[in-house]
């Protein structure tokens, strides 16, 4: 796939960090497995193109980074509490609402990707809104 | 250009709409102007990812300087109107009792504000909920309450059919009403304007405003174009955010030392308790009940019974991997509430060399000794209520965005005079929470209704 947003390398950086963060277990599937990734371009289109940017390049690096400083760098982000002051704080606290917040809302977001069959994790979750319009 | 009006008004939202529709139909020539786009109940977003990317600001929420705090604050025609849960409180005598005293503006009482509620009241379809209109997330709730003696009660909500008896879920509501049953600026006040004669233009960024002698030069940029008009008046109603960040790119603060100074957020934390038996707190009405116990007020928190989409939720959830999987996976089995607390505004708005706002919004010591105590309420209402275990998301929201342009007596410490008008401009108003001179307490959007009122009645009277 291509994105008009983020290089073949952060999407396969965003994969990557998408599988530790969702990394699928019984009838839910991995983030990658998914293919929600084929939609990020519709999610990112209104966000500041300064962050993109800067994801971007986080994502890009994230793609050849070891799984080991990868898990590192998740448990980190994931622990930072608001309280935590200092740059390396705030670098954090960022990393983690942006990428999750990207993540969460492509995998729970009922848009799944070209490839995938199976059960839409909405409906394993058991998601099911009633809209009268 | 060369097009003048009566009042450019910058901001859709809550004030916005209302002084649009109030000044157009008394006459004025009006122009409406907003950054975000203009959806229809037919257009608006289906899914919560979709409606968190294109009717927020940052394209779903945007962060202090130092991440600590997400904000929320809609970017769209309507403005936070058409994403937020139209609650309409009126204030109490403590809320202005405060402000009054915080700011020297006398009309701050209850007693001068009430024919301005009554006359907004008046336009509004509004709800109060009964016990049927409660899903199973309310009934746990009141059920904590009521066994540790805890006051609570039904919730006032704009809002006309929203379809409960055929079967409606409103939790899609928050990415703006399918029905124009919730009473938001674009369904009460915006599309009756238009079919007087207001001019909307949507999709329209202002990047400057600029007093010239007796017009308003705005300065703004549609679709990669940019665009000047003129007009006698402008007022700006862009909320705390919006409106600061404007005069503060406008080049007003060597003028104003508070300028962008005595921001508050009503700052929240959600906890997610889950039990054995389906809740299913999607379904049905989204929010029916919060607490009223005398005690908490005093104490500075409230508590609200509350959820939110799978998205969101995953994001709010602490850890990652097979453990958050577990945690989704029990979804419909989770009630949820907040604690909100009436913050002091020690937060401040500053635009960096960007462009970009950089908002600094840390926690005071007052403010996390709140937290604490509605914490171990809440708590202990989640464990009343039989919940097996009971989720703390880490992250902390600010939804009610107020001060930064406040009103006051004192010119160093307030932007606004009492009469609305930008100080020392007399054809420059400021009309929205950013005027709020701290935080209330209690869900700002009626009050702000009101203040547009009483504008709106003060121009039109001139």
């Amino acid at each position: 796939m291509t994105s008009e947003y983020f290089s073949p390398r952060a999407l396969q950086g965003m994969n990557r960090i998408g599988d530790l963060l969702i990394p699928g277990d019984r009838d839910l599937p991995s983030f990658s497995e998914y293919g929600c990734i084929e939609k990020v371009d519709e999610l990112v289109a209104y966000a500041p193109a300064e962050d993109i940017a800067t994801l971007n390049t986080v994502l890009a690096v994230m793609a050849v980074a070891p799984t080991a400083v990868l898990r590192w760098l998740v448990e980190t982000m994931t622990a930072v509490t608001p309280e935590k002051t200092g740059t390396m704080a705030s670098l954090f606290r960022q990393l983690n609402f942006g990428l999750r917040g990207i993540l969460f809302s492509l995998y729970y977001g009922g848009k799944p990707g070209s490839q995938y069959n199976g059960r839409d994790p909405l409906e394993i979750i058991g998601y099911e809104v009633n809209r009268e319009e | 250009m060369n097009d003048i009006y009566d009042y450019v008004i910058v901001g859709s939202g809550t004030a916005g709409g209302l002084l649009a529709h109030n000044l157009t139909r008394a006459g004025a020539r009006c122009l409406l102007i907003e950054a975000g786009k203009y959806f229809r109940k037919e257009t608006f977003p289906r899914l919560e990812g979709d409606a968190s990317a294109q009717l927020y600001w940052g394209g779903g929420f945007e962060l202090s300087h130092d991440a600590s705090m997400a904000f929320l604050r809609g970017r769209v025609v309507g403005g936070g109107s058409i994403v937020n849960q139209a609650l309409l409180d009126r204030f109490d005598e403590v809320a202005f009792d405060d402000w009054r005293a915080e700011s020297g503006v006398d009309f701050f009482s209850l007693a001068v504000m009430e024919p301005y509620y009554d006359k907004v009241e008046a336009k509004l379809a509004l709800h109060t909920f009964t016990a049927v209109e409660r899903n199973r997330n309310a009934e746990k709730f009141v059920a904590g309450c009521e066994a540790c003696g805890y006051e609570w009660k039904y919730l006032r909500r704009g809002q006309a059919d929203c379809g409960f008896e055929a079967g409606n879920d409103c939790i899609g509501c928050l990415g703006g009403c399918h029905r124009d049953a919730k009473q938001s600026s674009m369904v009460v006040f915006i599309r009756p304007a238009e079919a007087l004669g207001l001019t909307v233009a949507a999709e329209t960024m202002v990047e400057w405003v600029e007093p010239a002698g007796d017009l308003v030069r705005v300065h703004a940029t549609c679709q990669g174009n940019k665009q000047t008009f003129q007009a006698r008046h402008i007022i700006l109603s862009g909320g705390a955010f919006g409106t600061t960040g404007l005069l503060l790119r406008s080049g007003f603060k060597p003028r104003f030392a508070a300028l962008g100074r005595y921001f508050a957020s009503h700052p929240q934390l959600m906890f997610f308790a889950v039990y054995d038996e389906e809740i299913n707190a999607h379904q049905g009405y989204f929010q029916t009940v919060n607490s009223k116990d005398p005690r908490f007020r005093p104490r500075g928190f409230k508590l609200e019974n509350v959820f939110a989409g799978p998205a969101s939720s995953a994001l709010l959830f602490t850890g990652y991997g097979l453990s958050h999987h577990e945690i989704m996976r029990k979804y419909r089995y989770m009630a949820c509430a907040e604690v909100a607390i009436r913050d002091e505004n020690a937060g401040e708005i500053e635009v960096g060399k960007n462009g970009r706002l950089a908002i600094k919004k840390n926690l005071t010591d007052q403010d996390r000794r709140r937290m604490k105590d509605g914490t171990a309420v809440l708590k202990e209402i989640l464990a009343a209520s039989n919940a097996r275990q009971v989720i703390e998301s880490p992250l902390y929201f600010g939804l009610h965005l107020m001060g930064g342009s406040r009103m006051g007596t004192d010119p160093a410490t307030s932007v606004v005079e009492p009469d609305y008008k930008l100080r020392g401009f007399e054809n420059v108003y400021v009309c929205d929470s950013s005027l709020y001179p701290n935080a209330p307490g209690i869900n700002p959007a009626l009050t702000i209704m009101a203040l547009a009122q009483r504008l709106s009645d003060q121009l039109t009277r001139s």
